[in-house]
């Protein structure tokens, strides 16, 4: 039958065309003519020979067909080894003899290989197709799989055992008739004829099998059946599939490893383990890789601290890469081992998997410093992959943004992120590059926060061990990281900025590629660096002069070793001028010191004192008077100590400068001083800044004596007016007491304890009162008394009019209301340092500016703007502290009124 | 600890007169003096370009005169060189513009700024010294010839814009 | 009630003794504030009065001294300047010039 024909019987069965139907038995034996006689057909003699070829050929084909013909229930066929002669005459002639294929003809092994397709079609698909016909459910894979594949392997058996047995010898005899040549043994080519017949059977086979089973389905359910078994094999436990798997153990991992193994050779042998396997395969190979990385790793290994690219390494080599092999081989790919480098390109992608999703963390790692470093090693070794330097900067700076610029965090607690980050990024990337690029926004966002150079300072001056700080801490006050940091010895840098230096040095690498231009590697740059560099150093020192004299005046470490430390470390990052201010301030107190120790010494000389006696012990006993051998001058018994901070008025920023009536004692101890100052040092004035002082004093009651400390002077000037002042009458304790003017070197000399069992009149004052007496500003006074009340000293009497608390008891309904009037005085109390920000800074200097401007324009011609603010920033006293933005606002500002026109490419010039 | 002490180290005490010149153009700034304006003509401020209006009633009324100022690193203990940019006819300045004015040699005093050198200027263009001209000629046509005096200084002179054409 | 008072830390604020807000006339700078070349004032940078009733930081005057084109005169008023200090027994401060 021809080609043709046979492709129209295959679409429309013709039962009569049929080649399946070997031609029925009952057939009349054509028989042949003999040579020469003749049936009846006009033709016989001529086409005696084809005719009688094609009768016989039928004939054999029919016999041949027959015996090859494939049962319809192919289980129960039994193999069939025997040929009949008939069958084995026939058979050789359509194979090795004359009925071989000739042109156009079809061949039996071609005939055979239709049939099992046929009967494939017929008898196998349908059962196969039930199991593909829906959705696998993904727990059936394994099974569904093995089912197929079993099936299939035994039709292919089924199909190729009679072929094997009664085709192939004949083709193998007529290959060996075959001409021999000369280059090729007649061995080889019949083996290779052998094998070729088998081949081509076989690929008939598995396009069949191949067609039958719907392809996606196939690919998803083999990938799946390999995504399990790897999974099981490296037990994974959480897996993108959502199953969950039980503890594997290693039996169990090996046995589904063999399963594994078999199904796909078996696979493999029944044709579908091609390129759509293949491709499978590697899908699932891919997922596994994503299923290890993320299930293993993901736990960052807080406590030993390691990284884990090693381990991940490792795993690819010893893991990974012998599974894939085992699947190479199992499809019978060539070659079957991994090549180096594909070795390597896989272990950089799991290496990226694991830096990608590291760098989504980067922002909890940062912050977790330095308990993540394991961490942040992964990423160092990530970063050196292709690409990984600018995903981990884009995913960074995002987080940065989203959880750590925003109005809801502390400028303290940015800080504190801030420094850990650079902390962090310095192990991550020793050059600073991406440290840079990320800080940027981190930087700019802090400088637009009013208290950020507050904090910063406040932080460098703060007493890691002085619990105020603590507390200040955790009240957002203070930054934790900055004075940790401050803590650490500090090193000199004198010699490393020297850039001689890298002649020698062997490592010297050059700056990376992504390095902007103004990039300058120093090894200065650490976290005080970055702090102190926040702002143009003028303005800094300016931030620092100012709240570096509230500082001083408070400290309490009386060798100002931290001021000095600071004030040393920023003149080595930031250069010395312009310091001036701040190492004069720092000086002055240190100075301070030297100078009462001189002035006392000097004023002691002059008079000699009798011996100090503590005033505590009362006035009981009236002491006799040493009289003072020299001195005719007036002066107090052994009074208060008095210290003075001398300041140089120029440098010190401005401070709190109310002015009032200090206790009289103290005025004249103070008088006393400034002239003694005034004749030591030439041509200076002295002028005491009332409000800046402080105080210890002791309060005797009636019935109890209290100490106070660290009161301000007005809370002393205050409680001191509530004392009988000269020329006041009281009445003092004890009735009969006479009324005796109030004699301040009396003031001992008050009648024994014995009389004052009697009531005593407390003094009263009011507000106007206490006001004129001291001229003290009202806000001051109201802050004093509020203070008193809160201590129980003084309580209102009756409204503004207050009372000092002789007896403590007959006052203890007043207890709320002192502790209230507490609570106001300490948050009167508290000064805050007036910071100006930059807009309120601008304008003020605006005019200033704008002058400079016209100036410079006129005089110069039309300049771009960068040269302007250069200019500025050179040519005004105290800089120009503001970006291009500011100098643009201002420019426009002039345009609009006339002063100054633009000319296009940012050039600004005079109007004419 | 101690601190550092003694007076700071300038180099070249180049610091100390770039102080004082910004204190100074900034008093100029603030303060301007009618007839006189002075701005430095770069960041390093050493040298300054100025303008005097002519004083009225003078052969130089409504004219500008642009002059040039260079300051050294001993100022103000030494004067600064000035000079007319602005071709001026006038006794005791020459025809490449050097100044002949006592407080600019040898009766400077350190405690002269900008301002008084320029107003002293202004003031000679009123009342030229004679006596030690460094053009004989405008001497002479002074005390003699006001008018021809007048009409050689307005053909001398050029305007700022013109010389900002010519290039100087 | 009685008040002892302990111990008194004031604070003072000095200045010279010149006019507020005067600069001196050599180097601009305030009298409070310190010569171009000084980093601390007072005792370190002190001032001179001549007299002729003029003042300056001491390091200006000297270097204006020094010019041979001073001839020793008082930038001001060009009389001899003479210093009228008295502070000079107390400090280590640099001996005044010799009286011209």
């Amino acid at each position: 039958m021809d080609h043709a024909t046979l492709v129209f019987a295959s679409v429309f069965p013709v039962p009569s065309l049929s080649h399946t139907t070997p031609t029925p038995v009952a057939t009349p034996d054509l028989g042949f003519t003999g040579p020469g006689s003749s049936f009846g057909s006009p033709y016989v003699a001529n086409a005696g020979g084809t005719q009688h070829r094609a009768a016989r050929r039928n004939l054999a084909w029919s016999t041949a067909t027959r015996f090859l013909s494939l049962p319809k229930n192919t289980a129960d066929a039994p193999r069939r080894t025997h040929r009949s002669s008939d069958v084995e005459e026939a058979l050789s002639y359509l194979l090795v003899g004359e009925g071989a294929s000739q042109d156009g003809e079809e061949g039996l092994a071609d005939w055979y290989a239709n049939e099992a397709r046929l009967h494939f079609a017929n008898h196998v698909k349908q059962a196969l197709l039930e199991l593909w016909n829906h959705e696998i459910d993904l727990r059936n894979a394994w099974e569904v799989l093995e089912e197929t594949q079993r099936v299939l392997e035994q039709v292919q058996n089924l199909y190729h055992q009679p072929f094997h047995d009664h085709i192939l010898p004949f083709i193998e005899q007529a290959a060996a008739n075959v001409t021999i040549r000369a280059s090729r043994s007649s061995d080889e080519l019949e083996v290779e004829m052998v094998e070729a017949a088998k081949r081509k059977l076989q690929r008939d086979m598995h396009a069949a099998f191949a067609h039958t089973l719907p392809s996606g389905r196939l690919s998803k359910t083999l990938s799946y059946m390999v995504y399990d078994a790897a999974c099981k094999r490296f037990r994974l436990h959480i897996r993108q599939d959502g199953l969950v798997s039980g503890n594997t153990e290693p039996e169990d991992a090996k046995e589904v490893t063999r399963r594994m193994t078999i199904l796909l050779m078996g696979l493999e042998r029944v044709g579908l383990g091609k390129d759509s396997a293949q491709r499978a395969l590697a899908h699932a190979m891919n997922k596994v890789l994503d299923t290890y990385v993320a299930s293993h790793y993901l736990k960052v290994d807080w406590y030993s601290r390691q990284p884990v690219t090693a381990h991940l390494r490792q795993w690819v080599e010893s893991g990974f890469i012998p599974l894939s092999e085992l699947f190479l081989t199992c499809l019978k790919c060539e070659p079957a081992s991994i090549a180096l480098l594909q070795r390597k390109q896989w272990q950089e992608m799991a290496l990226t998997r694991l830096g990608r999703s590291r760098a989504e963390d980067l922002f909890d790692f940062v912050t977790n410093w330095d308990q993540s470093l394991g961490a942040i090693l992964d990423l160092k070794e990530y970063l050196r992959l292709d690409g990984a330097k600018e995903h981990l900067k884009g995913s960074f700076s995002r987080q940065v943004s989203r959880r750590l610029l925003h109005p809801g965090a502390t400028t303290a607690y940015i800080l504190n992120v801030y420094i850990c980050i650079i902390r962090a990024f310095h192990r991550l990337e020793p050059k600073g590059v991406i440290l840079q690029s990320v800080a940027r926004p981190i930087r700019k966002y802090l400088k637009e926060r009013e208290d950020t150079a507050r904090i910063i300072i406040s932080s460098l001056l703060v007493d890691l061990k002085d619990e105020n700080s603590v507390k200040l801490a955790s009240v957002g006050e203070v930054s934790f990281e900055i004075a940790s940091e401050m803590a650490k010895p500090f090193y000199s840098h004198a010699e490393d900025a020297d850039e001689e230096a890298s002649w020698n040095d062997m490592s010297w690498q050059p700056p990376p590629y992504d390095a902007p231009p103004e990039y300058k590697k120093s090894k200065m740059e650490d976290v005080i660096y970055f702090l102190l560099t926040l702002w143009d150093r003028d303005d800094f020192i300016n931030e620092l002069k100012n709240i570096l004299g509230d500082h001083l005046l408070k400290c309490q470490d009386p060798e100002f070793q931290k001021e000095i430390r600071l004030l040393e470390l920023i003149k080595i990052r930031l250069g010395e001028d312009k310091l001036q201010a701040c190492e004069v301030m720092l000086r002055d107190v240190l100075e301070s010191r030297r100078i009462n120790e001189s002035i006392r010494t000097a004023s002691d000389k002059s008079q000699e004192q009798p011996p100090q006696t503590p005033e505590s012990l009362g006035p009981r006993t009236p002491r006799p008077r040493r009289p003072a051998p020299s001195a005719p001058r007036v002066k107090p018994a052994s009074g208060p100590a008095l210290n003075a901070q001398i300041l140089s008025s120029f440098f010190w920023p401005i401070l709190r400068d109310e002015t009032f009536r200090v206790p009289a004692q103290i005025e004249t101890l103070q008088q006393e001083y400034e002239s003694r100052f005034e004749s030591i040092k030439g041509m200076r004035k002295l002028r005491w800044m009332n409000a800046l002082g402080d105080s210890c004093i002791t309060l005797e009651f009636d019935d109890r004596t209290e100490e106070f400390e660290h009161l301000t002077s007005w809370q002393v000037s205050v409680v001191c007016a509530f004392q009988p002042q000269p020329g006041e009458e009281w009445v003092g304790k004890g009735k009969d007491k006479a009324v005796h003017a109030f004699d301040p070197q009396r003031d001992e000399d008050r009648a024994g304890d014995d009389m004052c069992k009697s009531q005593s009149e407390s003094i009263t004052r009011n507000m106007e009162q206490l006001e004129e007496m001291l001229e003290m500003d009202e806000s001051l006074v109201h802050q004093a008394l509020a203070f008193w009340v809160g201590k129980s000293v003084l309580r209102e009497v009756s409204p503004n009019t207050y009372a000092v608390i002789e007896r403590l008891d007959s006052s203890t309904k007043d207890s709320d209301a002192a502790a209230a009037a507490q609570e106001l005085a300490e948050v009167q109390a508290a000064q805050t340092t007036t910071v100006k920000s930059q807009a309120d800074l601008l304008n003020e200097r605006k005019d200033v500016y704008m002058t400079f401007i016209t100036g410079m324009l006129t005089n110069q011609g039309n300049l771009p703007l960068k040269k302007i603010s250069f200019m500025m920033g050179m040519m005004i006293q105290g800089g120009f502290p503001f970006g291009d933005a500011e100098l643009e606002g201002l420019l426009t500002e002039m345009e609009s009124n006339g002063k100054v026109v633009p000319l296009g490419g940012n050039i600004w010039g005079i109007r004419k | 600890m101690a601190l550092s002490t003694g007076p700071r180290t300038n180099a070249a005490g180049s610091a100390t007169v770039a102080q004082r010149l910004q204190k100074e153009l900034m008093d100029i700034m603030m303060k301007p003096t009618p007839g006189i304006t002075a701005f430095p003509d770069d960041e390093n401020m050493s040298r300054w370009t100025a303008t005097i209006d002519g004083p009225a009633s003078t052969p130089y009324d409504s004219l500008v005169f642009k002059l040039s100022m260079e300051f050294g690193s001993t100022y103000p203990y030494a004067p600064p060189k000035v000079l007319f940019k602005t071709p001026i006819y006038h006794p005791n300045v020459d025809f490449s513009g050097r100044i002949c004015l006592d407080i600019l040699k040898d009766k400077w005093s350190a405690v002269y700024n900008i301002g008084t050198v320029l107003l002293s200027l202004q003031s000679l263009l009123g009342e030229p010294n004679n006596s030690s001209p460094l053009n004989g000629q405008a001497a002479e046509l002074w005390d003699k010839d006001m008018d021809e005096f007048k009409r050689l200084v307005l053909a001398r002179h050029k305007t700022p814009e013109e010389l900002d054409g010519a290039g100087l | 009630m009685k008040v002892t008072i302990k111990e008194w830390n004031a604070v003072a604020a000095w200045r010279w003794d010149m006019p507020d807000d005067d600069v001196c006339g050599i180097c601009r700078n305030p009298y409070d504030s310190t010569c171009s070349k000084c980093k601390y004032p007072g005792d370190d940078c002190p001032l001179l009065l001549g007299e002729c009733n003029h003042s300056f930081h001491m390091h200006c005057i000297f270097s204006w001294l020094r010019q041979e084109a001073a001839q020793e005169k008082c930038p001001m008023c060009r009389q001899p300047f003479k210093s009228k200090n008295q502070e000079a027994e107390t400090q280590d401060a640099t001996p005044n010039t010799s009286p011209a």
